[in-house]
């Protein structure tokens, strides 16, 4: 089945200003054939795609297209190049019709200046039929589409360029389970016309469903390409995951207490269903899921931030369900978001502003705000946290990802949370920050502090958490005990594989 | 369930054409000495100068921008237009008050785009310039000439046959070329809709040259914007700069264009107006209502502030609905403050509506289909 | 609460570290002198201008009363509607409805007494700001299309209601229409109440900004407004009091600038809400939100005082004197997104 090799890269590296981002990678691409491309967040994968795609003019190593080299430097050159990139985020202009989209830039005119609608009509239709969507009407706006039909006109669109190889990014995150389906069949079908297939995920059953080879990557590097009928799914997590020895979590000193957190059938509809838990006093408290399994979800319920259909919040035996994410933060939570730069950090503010922005209820008597009550509270967490520089009045815009996310960790410190709900507390960010992120969360759950931690780093959330839960689809799945919980159990059990004890 | 939804979809993507006709039907009605030949040929050519206005107008909010300065530049060109008759003749004062009404609209899309400065404010700073040039152009007090006779022409006189006959061939030309669908309704309108208006006009005098130039300017617009690649750029620019820039469309270029257009536009429609009359006031209340008037049939048209939206029938569609609006009000002894207030309150109506169905939209985003599914099945 | 950590080392180092920083913030000395202080500076330039103009009749105290008594109305409206522009949410359009209609209610009640109608006027004045409040806070309308649409409509109200007469108050000596028209006119020693009201107004706002609850929240809430509600604020109800207060500082002007023209008509404010926003960019606020403070607002109020009072000594035309105004802002403005872009922060 697998024909000649469409695109080859060779011993490529990419360098960002502190990390080798690729290195040293070569792969070949077949055609006819689905070749998956996995890793954990940071593995290279993403990195890799958009030199293909040609987003950067600098890296190094040698990218082939049907055996010639070709220099990939702008994406206009990639796409001349027969390459086809189908991003996450769609590149559609909701507001205007499918063909539109279809056709931009070159839609098709009779007469020197008046546009062919029916021409128009025709060659949207033509490219849908690509996808099986020809009864989907090219008149209708992309806003009045699913989503999923969204994403297969994105498909359409790239395929109304013929490109020889195309790349799906994590193209199921959004989808149920019929429409990935209904992707896969289209996947399939344009694979036996002789399309070379980049698939990038990393859910694994996905990928024995669908792949028919995969390339492995860890760190920047590529771990291993094998065939799908020789790997099973436990020696693909090891690979992603390895034996990362170097990272060692300090022993927890402190006693976990009794159980101080409960939730009871949290339910917001159409976001998580009848979600309930128990966590301990000082505990860390692991939350595994994949992207968009409901965690952030679950957390922003909690705190009071999205509003709930049903169910209760219990701290310290008493009902705290906040009415809001101000009464939340009164009644002792805190929530550090997904992505600080959107709606964590006030970028255009100052270290103090930002870490003291959510402390101004707590300084304030009948509306008049003391900050000098707070004035130590920020070079305090300056210290704690190793901010660099170490300056309280410098834009937090201009600080490095790793101070960045020191500083929205400070401003939720500095509220002495009873129950801290931390999500993706280290995406991002350099490994020494890493490790400074990590003491002051164990240090935090030590002195009492119950922590909820949501993230798909596997060695964070093995290395820190006392127990984890799984998420999925809005469910909890069940609970994985400290005795049985390693990378490869967690992410199994996130994807649905493996035993999994359940609990609640 | 979903039927409901449908309908109010399918009511509110016309309601513009909707509120006309009811509250034409309602004025036919109850209003004293609305339904005769001589009230609806003054509606259309009351309808005139706003339509024209709208027609650049539109654009701009298809960009995603605001223009607040049509208004002024309306009533500036305009007395431009009449004010250098005497000395240069209608063909170029008319001439130069459209190179002005460009001109404003090019500062416009400068300060917009190499400032970088939100339209917003920049036309509201471009508005109060031109109102301190037109008080400056006009002493204080009107612009007026002697020589009715453009004005005459414009309101009550008859185009030339060969005229009538270019045109006719013209629309004739375009049914056929458009090749309809006679079995759908699309195809049908198509050409009942340009036949019902070449007998009208043919037969009663409904039409007067000024309604039938405004039809001209109006169909210029659609058919740029609608019919052309070039023009179908600016829904792709309004509706999401990414997907232009991926697909190479220069944003930059589009967006200066936009308010050289409008400016065009609103300079054209002051001038027809002021050669309708034959002058032009300096009081600047004229500029402001003919903002307020035009902002809210843009609106309830259906055209949207967020950009990729926009469609200059509907707007048309609006004016025509406020000039009802008006000269109903006016039938019933009711004076001009009801007008602007309103005016004032449809906007507030449709602003509010708008918003309010974008707040529930959002409470709602991001909720995944089987867990809806679950939820319902539960209760 | 439970209890954080300490690191023992920052209470004691705290008053070292403090001094050892200020404000780097990527500029220089002169830099960040302009910012905080360039409508000063232009002010200053314009007042050397103005003595070049006019030596013998610009510098005197006189004149220099004009001036503050001429923008004395501009002042108040400016103070409260920078709370507006603060919070991101771009303009009030309806201020100078505002301003007219506390001045036609006050007029109308002025038989209740003149300290009831006073309250009472300002009292509708900023039921427009509770409406503006509620719509654009609550429901997230879009803040330029609605409050425009406040204007227009308050305006066809006032024109009606009113039936586009003027509305006189009664002036025989001793009845609270005197007294109402007097407050324009009153002083308080050489100054006249109208400034002395508008300084009392910015020293309240600059307290309000920067040491209130409210305030502090309201610049988290111009600057990121998501950030904000990921913050525990509680970003709609900061939104409404900030179009509450525009209207009542357009209120207070509404009254005063009655009194002026001894009637309580519709058009009274027009203009103001140019007129403002332009000050306040002048001053250094910008309309992205959460930047400036309330003295640079004053400062682009004196700068646009200057600039008419020397424009009127050349001898321009007040009217003409707009299309200076408009350039002027255009200037700034461009001046402002500039430097800002050079850093590689937002939009004006």
């Amino acid at each position: 089945m697998a024909g000649k090799v469409a695109l080859e890269v060779k011993n490529v590296s990419k360098r960002f200003p502190g990390t080798l981002a690729v290195d040293n990678v070569s792969v070949e691409f077949h055609q006819g054939e689905v070749h998956a491309l996995m890793g954990e967040n940071g593995a290279g994968k993403s990195t890799l795609m958009k030199m293909i795609a040609g987003s950067y003019n600098d890296y190094t190593g040698d990218i082939l297209i049907d055996g010639e080299e070709k220099l990939l430097h702008t994406p206009s050159i990639s796409k001349k190049n027969g390459i086809g990139m189908i991003y996450q985020e769609l590149s559609l202009a909701r507001p205007i019709s499918i063909a539109e989209n279809i056709l931009v830039g070159r839609l098709p005119v009779k007469y020197g200046v008046v546009l062919d609608k029916n021409k128009m009509i025709k060659e949207a239709k033509k490219c849908l039929a690509t996808v099986k969507l020809e009864s989907l009407d090219p008149e209708k706006n992309i806003s009045e589409i699913s989503q999923h039909q969204a994403q297969l006109v994105e498909i359409a669109k790239v395929m109304g360029n013929n490109p020889n190889i195309l790349v799906f990014d994590e193209p199921t995150s959004a989808l149920s389970r019929e429409e990935v389906e209904m992707l896969f069949n289209i996947i399939t079908d344009l694979k036996n016309k002789g399309m070379a297939i980049i698939y990038i995920s990393h859910h694994i059953p996905e990928i024995f469903r669908i792949a028919d080879r995969v390339t492995v990557m860890r760190d920047g590097k590529k771990i291993d390409t094998r065939s799908i009928d020789d790997v099973k799914p436990e020696e693909l997590v090891q690979m992603m995951v390895g034996k990362t020895i170097d990272k060692f979590y300090s022993k927890r000193k402190g006693k976990i207490g009794d159980t101080y957190l409960e939730v009871q059938d949290l339910t917001r509809y159409g976001f998580v269903h009848n979600i309930s838990f128990k966590a301990r006093k000082g505990e860390i408290l692991g939350f595994m899921g994949l992207s968009g399994a409901g965690r952030t979800e679950l957390a922003r319920c909690i705190v009071g931030i999205d509003p709930i259909d049903k169910g209760k919040v219990i701290k310290d035996g008493e009902d705290v369900t906040p009415k809001n994410y101000d009464d939340g933060i009164n009644k002792g939570f805190a929530y550090l978001s997904e992505d600080r730069k959107s709606q964590g950090l006030f970028l255009r503010l100052t270290n103090e502003e930002n870490i003291l922005s959510a402390l101004i209820p707590e300084y304030s008597r009948s509306g008049i705000y003391k900050k000098s009550n707070a004035g130590n509270i920020v070079m305090e967490q300056i210290e704690k946290l190793k901010v660099s520089p170490p300056n309280p009045k410098v834009g937090v815009g201009s600080l490095s990802g790793g101070n960045q996310q020191k500083i929205l960790l400070g401003k939720w410190l500095a509220t002495e949370p009873d129950v801290l709900i931390l999500d993706e507390p280290t995406r991002g960010v350099d490994v020494g920050a890493k490790q400074v992120i990590h003491d002051v969360v164990t240090q935090l759950a030590d002195n009492g502090t119950t922590v909820l931690l949501m993230t798909s780093d596997l060695p964070e959330l093995v290395g820190l958490s006392d127990r984890a839960y799984v998420i999925r689809g809005g469910h909890m799945i069940g609970e994985i005990g400290k005795e049985k919980l390693t990378e490869e159990t967690a992410l199994l059990a996130a994807n649905g594989e493996g035993s999994v004890c359940d609990v609640c | 369930m979903h039927k409901s939804k449908n309908i109010i979809s399918l009511i509110d993507q016309n309601r513009a054409i909707l509120l006309l006709i009811l509250l034409t039907c309602f004025s036919a009605i109850f209003a004293p000495n609305f339904a005769n030949r001589m009230n609806l040929s003054t509606i259309l050519i009351s309808g005139c100068m706003l339509a024209i206005i709208s027609v650049g107008f539109t654009l701009v909010f298809i960009l995603a921008q605001i223009d607040l300065s049509i208004g002024a530049t309306a009533q500036f060109c305009g007395m431009l237009c009449v004010g250098l008759q005497p000395e240069l003749g209608w063909t170029l004062s008319l001439i130069i008050a459209v190179l002005a009404g460009a001109l404003i609209g090019l500062f416009n899309g400068i300060v917009v785009v190499k400032f970088k400065i939100h339209s917003f404010i920049a036309t509201i700073g471009t508005m109060t310039i031109i109102r301190g040039i037109l008080h400056l152009y006009s002493d204080g007090g009107t612009k007026s000439i002697d020589n009715y006779s453009l004005g005459e022409f414009l309101e009550t006189g008859q185009f030339p046959i060969w005229f009538i006959i270019i045109v006719i061939g013209a629309i004739i030309l375009f049914v056929v070329l458009s090749r309809p669908d006679v079995k759908t309704i699309k195809g049908i309108t198509t050409i009942v809709v340009p036949a019902v208006f070449i007998i009208l006009w043919l037969t009663t005098k409904l039409f007067s040259p000024i309604v039938i130039i405004t039809f001209i300017i109006i169909s210029i617009g659609i058919f740029l914007v609608d019919h052309t690649r070039f023009g179908k750029g600016f829904y792709v620019v309004g509706g999401n700069p990414e997907t232009a820039w991926l697909a190479g469309i220069n944003k930059d270029m589009y967006i200066i264009l936009g308010f050289v257009i409008c400016g065009i536009t609103a300079s054209l429609a002051g001038s027809i107006f002021a050669m309708r009359l034959s002058s032009m006031t300096a009081r600047f209340i004229f500029a402001q209502k003919a903002l307020m008037t035009s902002l809210a049939a843009v609106i309830i048209g259906g055209t949207q502030l967020t950009g990729g939206k926009g469609n200059i029938l509907k707007s048309y569609f609006g004016v025509l609905m406020f000039q009802v609006l008006f000269n109903m009000i006016g039938c019933f002894g009711l004076g001009f403050e009801i007008q602007i207030f309103i005016n004032g309150l449809i906007l507030a109506v449709v602003v509010f509506y708008e918003a309010y169905t974008n707040y529930r939209h959002e409470l709602l985003k991001g909720q995944r289909p089987e867990l809806l599914k679950e939820a319902q099945s539960i209760r | 609460m439970g209890k954080g950590v300490y690191a023992m080392s920052a209470k004691d180092n705290t008053v070292l570290v403090k001094s050892r920083f200020n404000d780097v913030d990527d500029k220089n000395g002169i830099s960040k002198l302009f910012d905080k202080a360039g409508v000063y500076v232009i002010a200053l330039l314009l007042i050397i201008l103005g003595i070049i103009v006019s030596p013998t009749k610009f510098l005197t105290p006189d004149n220099m009363l004009n001036i503050l008594r001429a923008v004395g109305m501009l002042g108040i409206t400016a103070c409260g509607l920078s709370f507006v522009i603060y919070s991101s949410q771009m303009a009030d359009m309806s201020v100078p409805s505002a301003m007219a209609f506390s001045g036609i209610i006050t007029v109308q009640f002025l038989h209740f007494g003149l300290v009831p109608a006073l309250i009472l006027g300002i009292m509708f004045g900023m039921l427009i700001g509770l409406v503006n409040g509620i719509v654009v806070g609550y429901f997230r309308a879009n803040a330029i299309l609605w409050t425009l649409a406040m204007q227009f409509g308050m305006e066809g109200i006032m024109r009606y209601v009113w039936s586009g007469n003027q509305l006189y108050p009664d002036l025989e000596p001793g009845t609270s229409g005197a007294a109402f028209v007097n407050i324009f006119r009153m002083k308080v020693g050489p100054v006249p109440l109208l400034i002395i009201v508008m300084i009392v107004l910015y020293i309240i706002a600059n307290i309000v900004m920067k040491k209130t609850k409210f305030g502090n929240q309201l610049k988290l809430v111009g600057s990121a407004y998501d950030v904000a509600k990921c913050t525990g604020i509680n970003v709609r109800r900061t939104v409404l009091y900030a179009f509450l207060i525009s209207s009542f500082t357009a209120s207070v002007a509404g009254i005063f600038i009655t009194s002026m023209n001894k009637l309580g008509v519709f058009y009274l404010g027009e203009g103001y809400d140019f007129k403002s926003v332009t000050a306040i960019v002048i001053g250094g606020m910008a309309l992205s939100g959460g930047r400036g403070n309330i003295w640079g607002v004053l400062g682009g109020v004196l700068v646009m005082g200057l600039l008419n009072n020397i424009l009127t000594f050349i001898g321009i035309p007040t009217a003409v004197q707009n299309v200076f105004v408009g350039l002027v802002f255009i200037a700034v403005v461009a001046l402002h997104t500039y430097k800002l872009r050079k850093v590689g922060k937002d939009y004006a």
